[in-house]
C-alpha cells in the first residue's frame, strides 16, 4: 500500500456516505496517530504538528496533534538511546493519553508529550505553518469536503472554535473550514475538489515595492485536476478568516503539490502525469486592497530539459523545493520518471528549465525536504558553523530515506527499514546534547505503520565534519518512534 | 573513465552470443561503479585479466570473466559470472541472493588487472577504502593464502572518497576527497592489504596531497596555429583593390584584397597553382579532418577566438571529484574550479604539473588514442584529444591532449554554426562519455563487402559515445577508418552504396546516422497568408493570397537553397548547409507578432506618466527593444537591427469590473467573439522590469485606473512593430539583447558582433519589407509588404526538414516500448567491441553492438 496522497475514489464516496449517515462513528482516540499524512514545525521549533488523515475511515474524523519537541526528544533519547540500532524500529514513546492495551515494553507512555489535539476532516493532504500576528496559524487542505481548514496556535495549543483548550480531541468548528460556503466567497466561486498541496507566504511578498505592504498571508492550493486556488488571510477588524479570492483552471492535470519560488514569487506545481510543471503567479492589487481585483494567472508551464521520462507525453514529478540559500538559483525536483532527484537551474524564467544533475533514488520517491544544517560539533562553542545543504528524500516503496549532498550531487547516506516513510520535516536541533538538547534530526511520518519515526543525523554530521561516529557508521540512524507501529493490512 | 576499460569485459556479451540466458540481478539497487576480474575455472583460481581476452564467454571455456557491480543504495557489491550469465550468491546459507556487504555508498571498485587477488572499494558514506580477497566475491574460487583476517579491512579517511584508481605501477591507490580538496595516496602492502592491521584509523596509512589551484586561475586558451603576418595596403583614390592571395588568419583561410601587402608573411600568401585554387591550397596546408560530399558544398570551418570561461567566486576551494590515469599522469577532475589538475604519478608521490584549463569545471573525461590528423592519414602526423563534460551545463568540449603539441591543453574549435564554437553539438546534455575504438588500429576501408561496410551506422575507428540526459547515446566522429570510401572517390564519384551521395564526416562533430541523398529543404509548400487567406507561395515568390511574398535572391555564404529547388527558379528560402547546424523546425514570420515570453500578468502604471512597471519578467532576456535602445546603439547600416523603430506594448486584459459601465472602456472588454480593442504603445526604452513608452493613451489610463486614481493590475504583451517577428519552434526568437547593470536593455554589439559573411552572428528575429533577412539557420527576403498597417494579419510559414539524423542508441528501448532512464555510466569493451550502458533508473545494464550500432540485450 502506498500513500499517493489521493485515496481511491471509493473511499471518498464512502466518506460522503458516512457524512450522511446518522451513525456518527467514533472520534479518533486522543494521542493516537492514524495514518499521519503531514508534518510541520512551529515557527519557534518548539512544537511538532501532525495531521492524521484517517485514511481507512475507521473514525469519524481526522486529527491535528501538537507535540512538545523537547519532551519528544528527551524522552525518546531516554527510552531508546541504549537500545541496539537493530531494535530501535520497535522502541519508542507514546502520549500517555493514548490508552491502549497493545503496548509493548519497548513503547513507553509519556506525560506532557501531547500538547493538544483537535478533530478536522478526514483526508487532510498537506500542511503549512506560518506566523500570524503574534502567534502561528496552521493551514490544511482537506480533501474529504474540499476545504481550507485553519487552526491558530499559541504555545502549542490550538484554537479552532469553541471548546476548552484542555478538551483534547475537540472538534474544529465550521467557521474554520473555508472555501466550501459559496456565500463566503466574493466572486461566486467555490473551492474546487481535491486540494492536494498548500503553500503559504506573507502578503507583503507579493506586493509591488511601491505599494503599502499589508499584514497577513496568502494561501495557495493545488488541486489534483489541474487547478489552483488563492486565499487571502488578512486580519481585518474582527474577521481573521481566510477568504477565497480566485481559482485558476487549465493547468496540467494530476498536480501533487505547490511551492513558491522565494525570488520571483511564482508558484510551481509538479504534475504526476504530464511532462510539465505548472507555474502560477499571484497578482495582488495592493493599491485597492480589494480581493476581487487580485487574481491568479498562468505564468506558463516549465519543461525540464535534459531528462528522460520514457515518453514525450508523460512525466511524473512529485515535489519541488527551492534552494534555501538566496545566492543559489536552483530547484530540486523529486521525480518518478526518472526515479531521481533532479537538480535544476532556475536562474532564467523561460519555459525550458535545464536539469543540471540527476541523482537516482529508491522506488516510490514521495516527499522531499531541503535543509541547510550545521554539522559542526554542537558541544564545541568555539567551532565555527559548518553548513551543508542536504536533500532528504523519502522512498515509500523501498522504505528508506535518502540523504543527498546537493552541491556534490552525491548520496551521503541512507536510512533503511522505515516502514512506510512519507512526509518528513527536518529539525536543526536545539541546545547541546550534553545539556538535554539534541542535534539535527528528521521526523518522518510513517504512513504504513502510523507512527512518526525520529532519525538522528548526528552520526552523519560527525562524518561530514571529519569526526568518527561512535560505532563507525556514517549514515543517519533511526532513534525510535512516536506511537505504536501498527502494520496495515491490504485494503480490500 | 577507467583507462583499463579494456576491462569492460562487463560483458554480459560473452554469454549473450551463446543462447543468451538473461542475467536478472534481482536485487540491483542503484548500480554504480564496475570492475572485472578473470577466473581460471579449471584451477578455480583468479588470474590476470588478460587471460580473459579473446574469449567468447561461452560456458565451455575455461576462463570466466566476472563483473563486480557496486550497489550504492544497499552498500553492497554484486558479482556476476559472465561466462554462465549468473549472479553469484555470496552466502549460500542465507536464503535468496546475498551480495557482499561493503561500506556505505560505494563509489569505486578497483581490481589490479595484473594482480587481481585483492579488490579495493571506496565507500563515500563510510569515508574509507576497503580491501577484500577477490575470492570473497566468488565462493567457488580458491583464495590461496588470502589476506590476514581482520574485522576492519579498511583505511579510514578524513573525507568520503568519490573515486579510486590504481597507480601506474600498481603499488598504491589514489582516492579523490572532494570536501577536503585533496587526493589520498594509499600504499598497498606486499600482501595487497592497506594500512596497519587492526588499526583502520592509523593516519600513516595514507598521504594527503592537497589539490591546489594557481592564483590567479588560468583561463582557457583557444587552439590556434599562428596567423600570417600579412595585411592589405589601402588603395588610393581611383585605384581598385586586387586579389593579393589567401591568408591564413590563425583560424581559417581568407582571401585578401588590397593595393599591396605589408607584413613578414606577404610572400607566404597562397596563390592559385598547379591547378589548385589558392583557397584549397591553404586549406590543405591547414587541414581539417573532414570528408564531405559532394565537393561543392561549402561548410564553415569551426573557429574559436575566446573559449567559454566560468570563473568561480573568489576563495572557492577545489573539489576533486574524479580521477583518470593517463600513462604516468594522473588527471584530477574538479567540480568547483575550471581546472583539470595534473600530477606526475608514482606510488610514492604525486608531483603537480601545469593543470589543464578547460574554462569550466568538468564532471567526466575521455581520452582518445593518437589518431591521424587527416582522413586517410598515417601515424606520422597525429593528434590526440581529451573530451570533457562541462559540469555547469552538460555540454562537451575538446582539448588538445597531444604531448609536445604547440597547443597542448588548449580548447579546440569544434562547431562552425550558431552557438558556442567550442562545444560539440549534441542532442541533449551529456552525463557520461567514453571513447570507442572498434577495429582500431586497422586498415582503411578494410571491407569484406564494401557495400555493407561503408555505412553511417557501422563504427570502425575511433569515436566518442556520449550518454545523454534524454536516455540516448550519441556518437561523435573522431577517426573513421571507412571515411575514405564513403561517398566514392576523392571527387565523390562512384560510392559503394548508391544512396551514399551526401557525406558529412568531420572530427568532433556528431556522426550522421543515415545515408543522405537530399539537402535540407522545406517540407510542403511555404505559405504567406493575408487576412485569413492561406496564400501558398509560388516558385517566383508570389503568394496566392495576393499579399506579401518573397523575393528571389542568392543564398548567403554557407547556406543552400531550401525552397523552391526548382529548375530555373532562384532561391526564395535558404537554410544553413551543414547538417550539424541545421534544425528541423517550423518557422513563422508574423506581421507585428508577439515576442515570445514578453508578457506580464501584473503590470501597472508607474510613477511617471510614461512608465509601466512589469514585475519580474526580464524583457531584455526576451529581446524587447525600445526606439531609443536601437537609436542609441550606434548601429551601422549592415547590422540587422539598423533603423528599427522599437517594439510596442499592448494591454491584453479586461479593465476592472467597475469600468464595465463606462462606454469609454467597453471596447477594452473581450466581446463575444473574443476580441477587444488594442491601443499599442510605442516602447521608447525597454528594461528588464519596466518600459518607458512614448505615450500612454488617455483611454487606457482611464480604464485601468480605479476611482481612487490608483492603477489596477493588468496584463501586457510586447510585440514587434512595423516588422515581422521571426520565430522558430526550436530556435525561438533569436536576438542579441542583454541587460546592463541598471537593467536597461541594449544590443550587445561588443559581445555578439555581426560579422558579414558569418551568418551565425546574425542573431536577429525581426524581418523588414524588402530587406534580406538572415539568422543562423534560415534566410529570405520579404517583398510586397509595404502596404501592411497595424491590425493587419499576415504571416509567412514554412517547415524545414530533411535534416539528417544523428547516430544514436537508445538506452531505454524495450522492444516496442521504452522506459525512462538515468544513464550513469558507459563502458566500452575492446575485447568483444561492445558498448555497455549503466542505467541507474531501471537498474539495468544495456548492451549494444557497434557494427552496426544497435541494441543487443538488456539485463535488469
Amino acid at each position: 500500500m502506498r500513500p499517493t496522497a489521493r485515496p481511491p475514489g471509493i473511499l471518498l464516496l464512502v466518506a460522503a456516505l458516512l457524512g450522511g449517515c446518522t451513525n456518527e462513528g467514533e472520534p479518533p482516540p486522543v494521542g493516537r496517530l492514524v495514518f499521519p499524512i503531514a508534518l510541520g514545525l512551529s515557527p519557534s521549533g518548539e512544537h511538532l504538528f501532525v495531521a492524521n488523515s484517517n485514511f481507512d475511515l475507521r473514525y469519524n474524523a481526522g486529527s491535528l496533534q501538537s507535540y512538545d519537541v523537547d519532551v519528544l526528544n528527551q524522552e525518546l533519547d531516554r527510552a531508546c538511546r541504549d537500545v541496539p540500532p537493530s531494535e530501535r524500529d520497535a522502541c519508542g514513546i507514546i502520549p500517555e493519553e493514548d490508552v491502549r492495551d497493545d503496548l509493548t515494553e519497548a513503547i513507553r507512555p509519556v506525560q506532557g508529550l501531547l500538547v493538544d489535539q483537535v478533530r478536522i476532516g478526514s483526508f487532510a493532504d498537506g500542511m503549512a505553518v506560518a506566523p500570524y500576528g503574534d502567534a502561528a496559524r496552521v493551514y490544511l487542505p482537506v480533501r474529504s469536503d474540499a476545504n481550507l481548514t485553519y487552526v491558530d496556535v499559541v504555545g502549542g495549543q490550538f484554537d479552532c472554535g469553541p471548546g476548552a483548550p484542555d478538551e483534547l480531541g475537540r472538534r474544529c468548528d465550521d467557521a474554520h473550514r473555508r472555501g466550501e460556503d459559496e456565500a463566503a466567497t466574493l466572486r461566486g466561486i467555490e473551492l474546487p475538489a481535491d486540494p492536494v498541496g498548500v503553500a503559504v507566504g506573507p502578503l507583503a511578498d507579493v506586493v509591488s515595492p511601491d505599494r503599502t505592504a499589508p499584514e497577513g498571508n496568502y494561501v495557495l492550493f493545488a488541486h489534483r485536476d489541474g487547478r489552483a486556488s488563492l486565499f487571502f488571510d488578512e486580519p481585518e477588524g474582527d474577521s481573521t478568516a481566510p477568504v477565497l479570492v480566485h481559482t485558476l483552471s487549465g493547468l496540467p492535470s494530476e498536480l501533487v503539490d505547490i511551492t513558491v519560488d522565494p525570488r520571483t514569487r511564482v508558484a510551481w506545481a509538479p504534475s504526476a502525469r504530464e511532462p510539465v510543471l505548472a507555474r502560477v503567479g499571484i497578482a495582488f492589487d495592493g493599491a485597492t486592497r480589494e480581493p476581487d481585483r487580485s487574481f491568479l494567472f498562468d505564468a506558463g508551464g516549465a519543461y525540464l530539459s535534459g531528462i528522460d521520462t520514457g515518453s514525450a507525453s508523460r512525466g511524473d514529478t512529485r515535489l519541488l523545493r527551492f534552494d534555501p540559500r538566496p545566492e543559489v538559483e536552483r530547484a530540486y525536483i523529486l521525480a518518478r520518471r526518472p526515479r531521481a532527484l533532479l537538480i535544476a537551474d532556475t536562474s532564467d524564467a523561460s519555459a525550458a528549465v535545464p536539469v543540471l544533475d540527476v541523482v537516482p533514488v529508491g522506488f516510490g520517491p514521495s516527499r522531499l525536504e531541503i535543509a541547510t544544517i550545521d554539522v559542526s560539533d554542537p558541544e564545541d562553542d568555539a567551532s565555527p558553523p559548518m553548513l551543508r545543504t542536504l536533500a532528504f528524500v523519502s522512498c515509500f516503496d523501498t522504505r528508506d530515506l535518502y540523504v543527498i549532498d546537493v552541491d556534490l550531487g552525491e548520496l551521503v547516506g541512507i536510512v533503511r527499514s522505515l516502514g512506510g516513510p512519507f512526509e518528513l520535516v527536518v529539525d536543526p536541533g536545539r541546545g547541546k546534547p550534553s545539556e538535554g538538547g539534541y542535534g539535527p534530526r528528521v521526523y518522518v511520518a510513517d504512513f504504513r505503520t502510523s507512527v512518526v519515526r525520529v532519525v538522528d543525523l548526528g552520526p552523519m554530521a560527525a562524518c561530514l565534519r571529519g569526526a568518527t561516529p561512535d560505532d563507525g557508521e556514517c549514515s543517519p540512524q533511526l532513534l525510535g518512534v512516536v506511537g505504536r507501529p501498527v502494520a496495515v493490512r491490504e485494503l480490500r | 573513465m577507467r583507462v583499463y576499460l579494456l576491462v569492460s569485459l562487463l560483458v554480459l556479451g560473452f554469454g549473450c552470443r551463446q543462447n543468451p540466458t538473461v542475467v536478472v540481478p534481482p536485487s540491483f539497487e542503484r548500480p554504480g561503479a564496475v570492475a572485472f576480474f578473470c577466473v581460471d575455472v579449471g584451477s578455480s583460481s583468479i588470474v590476470p585479466l588478460a587471460e580473459c581476452e579473446g574469449l567468447d564467454g561461452v560456458s565451455t571455456e575455461d576462463r570466466a570473466l566476472t563483473a563486480l557491480v557496486a550497489q550504492t543504495a544497499s552498500g553492497e557489491v554484486a558479482s556476476v559470472d559472465l561466462r554462465l550469465d549468473r549472479i553469484i550468491d555470496a552466502d549460500l546459507r542465507v536464503p535468496g541472493f546475498t551480495f557482499k556487504r561493503v561500506g556505505e555508498v560505494p563509489t569505486a571498485i578497483v581490481v589490479n588487472p595484473l594482480n587481481p587477488v585483492v579488490t579495493y572499494v571506496a565507500s563515500f558514506g563510510s569515508r574509507r577504502v576497503e580491501y577484500y580477497d577477490t575470492a570473497d566475491f566468488r565462493e567457488d574460487v580458491d583464495r590461496g593464502a588470502g589476506l590476514a583476517a581482520t574485522a576492519t579491512p579498511w583505511v579510514e579517511l578524513p573525507d568520503g572518497p568519490t573515486d579510486l584508481v590504481l597507480s601506474p605501477d600498481g603499488a598504491a591507490l589514489y582516492a579523490a576527497l572532494p570536501t577536503l580538496g585533496a587526493v589520498a595516496i594509499l600504499p598497498i602492502n606486499p600482501d595487497g592489504s592497506l594500512g596497519t592491521l587492526d588499526a583502520p584509523d592509523d593516519p600513516s596509512a595514507y598521504t594527503l596531497v592537497p589539490v591546489t589551484a594557481p592564483d590567479p586561475l588560468p583561463v582557457a586558451t583557444a587552439a590556434r596555429r599562428a596567423p600570417f603576418d600579412a595585411r592589405p595596403v589601402a588603395c588610393s583614390e581611383g585605384e581598385d583593390p586586387r586579389p593579393l592571395g589567401v591568408l591564413w588568419t590563425g583560424q581559417s583561410c581568407v582571401a585578401l584584397e588590397g593595393c599591396g601587402c605589408e607584413g613578414a608573411d606577404c610572400d607566404a600568401l597562397f596563390q592559385d597553382a598547379g591547378g589548385l585554387a589558392a583557397i584549397d591550397r591553404c586549406r590543405s596546408a591547414f587541414p581539417t579532418y573532414e570528408r564531405v560530399c559532394p565537393t561543392n558544398i561549402e561548410l564553415r570551418r569551426p573557429t574559436l577566438e575566446t573559449p567559454t570561461q566560468v570563473m568561480p567566486a573568489p576563495g572557492t576551494p577545489p573539489a576533486p571529484m574524479g580521477l583518470e590515469l593517463d600513462g604516468d599522469t594522473l588527471l584530477v577532475l574538479d567540480q568547483a574550479l575550471p581546472l583539470i589538475h595534473r600530477f606526475s604519478a608514482t606510488s610514492a608521490a604525486l608531483t603537480p604539473l601545469e593543470p589543464f584549463a578547460p574554462g569550466v569545471p568538468v564532471r567526466d573525461v575521455a581520452l582518445t588514442p593518437e589518431v591521424p590528423r587527416i582522413v586517410g592519414g598515417d601515424a606520422s602526423d597525429v593528434e590526440r584529444f581529451l573530451y570533457a563534460i562541462d559540469a555547469t551545463d552538460g555540454s562537451v568540449l575538446v582539448l588538445d591532449a597531444l604531448e609536445g603539441s604547440p597547443t597542448f591543453g588548449a580548447v579546440l574549435p569544434v562547431h562552425g554554426g550558431a552557438g558556442a564554437p567550442d562545444r560539440v553539438r549534441l542532442l541533449d546534455r551529456a552525463r557520461t562519455i567514453e571513447v570507442l575504438t572498434p577495429g582500431f588500429p586497422g586498415a582503411y576501408c578494410d571491407l569484406e563487402a564494401p557495400e555493407a561496410a561503408a555505412a553511417p551506422d557501422r563504427l570502425r575507428g575511433v569515436f566518442v559515445a556520449a550518454g545523454l540526459g534524454n536516455g540516448l547515446v550519441e556518437i561523435v566522429d573522431v577517426h573513421d577508418l571507412d571515411a575514405t570510401c564513403r561517398g566514392g572517390d576523392t571527387n565523390c564519384e562512384g560510392p559503394p552504396v548508391a544512396s551514399d551521395v551526401r557525406v558529412f564526416i568531420r572530427r568532433h562533430a556528431p556522426r550522421i546516422g543515415s545515408y543522405v541523398t537530399t539537402a535540407a529543404a522545406t517540407i510542403g509548400t511555404p505559405t504567406f497568408s493575408l487576412e485569413g487567406n492561406t496564400g501558398r507561395l509560388t516558385n517566383t515568390g508570389a503568394s496566392e493570397s495576393g499579399g506579401p511574398g518573397l523575393e528571389p535572391g542568392t543564398c548567403p555564404p554557407f547556406f543552400a537553397e531550401a525552397f523552391p529547388n526548382a529548375a530555373g527558379a532562384m532561391p526564395l528560402i535558404c537554410s544553413v548547409a551543414e547538417p550539424w547546424s541545421a534544425r528541423q523546425e517550423r518557422w513563422q514570420a508574423t506581421w507585428e507578432g508577439p515576442i515570445p515570453g514578453a508578457r506580464s500578468g501584473f503590470a501597472h502604471f508607474g510613477a511617471d506618466d510614461r512608465t509601466i512597471e512589469l514585475g519580474s519578467v526580464r524583457f531584455c532576456a526576451r529581446g524587447v527593444l525600445g526606439r531609443d535602445d536601437v537609436a542609441g546603439a550606434g548601429l551601422d547600416e549592415a547590422e540587422p537591427e539598423f533603423g528599427y523603430g522599437g517594439d510596442q506594448l499592448l494591454v491584453v486584459s479586461d479593465p476592472p469590473d467597475s469600468k464595465r459601465d463606462d462606454p469609454t472602456c467597453e471596447p477594452f472588454f473581450l466581446d463575444e467573439n473574443g476580441a477587444r480593442e488594442e491601443l499599442p504603445m510605442e516602447i521608447v526604452q525597454s528594461m528588464q522590469e519596466r518600459v518607458v513608452v512614448a505615450e500612454i493613451p488617455e483611454r487606457v489610463r482611464r480604464c485601468y485606473t480605479n476611482d481612487d486614481g490608483v492603477s489596477v493590475l493588468f496584463e501586457v504583451e510586447a510585440r514587434v512593430r512595423r516588422a515581422f517577428a521571426v520565430v522558430g519552434t526550436r530556435s525561438g526568437f533569436v536576438h542579441r539583447v542583454e541587460a546592463d547593470e541598471t537593467g536597461r536593455c541594449f544590443i550587445d554589439r561588443v559581445g555578439q558582433p555581426v560579422i558579414q559573411g558569418e551568418p551565425q552572428t546574425f542573431r536577429n528575429a525581426r524581418a523588414f519589407n524588402e530587406r534580406p533577412y538572415l539568422n543562423p539557420w534560415v534566410s529570405f527576403t520579404i517583398a510586397n509588404a509595404g502596404g501592411l498597417i497595424r491590425g493587419d494579419r499576415s504571416q509567412l510559414s514554412f517547415n524545414l526538414g530533411n535534416v539528417p539524423p544523428a547516430l544514436v542508441a537508445d538506452v531505454g528501448t524495450r522492444g516496442q516500448s521504452r522506459v525512462s532512464t538515468v544513464v550513469t555510466g558507459l563502458h566500452y569493451s575492446p575485447t568483444d567491441e561492445r558498448l555497455y550502458a549503466v542505467d541507474a533508473n531501471a537498474d539495468a545494464l544495456v548492451q549494444f553492438t557497434l557494427a552496426p550500432l544497435s541494441f543487443e540485450d538488456v539485463f535488469e
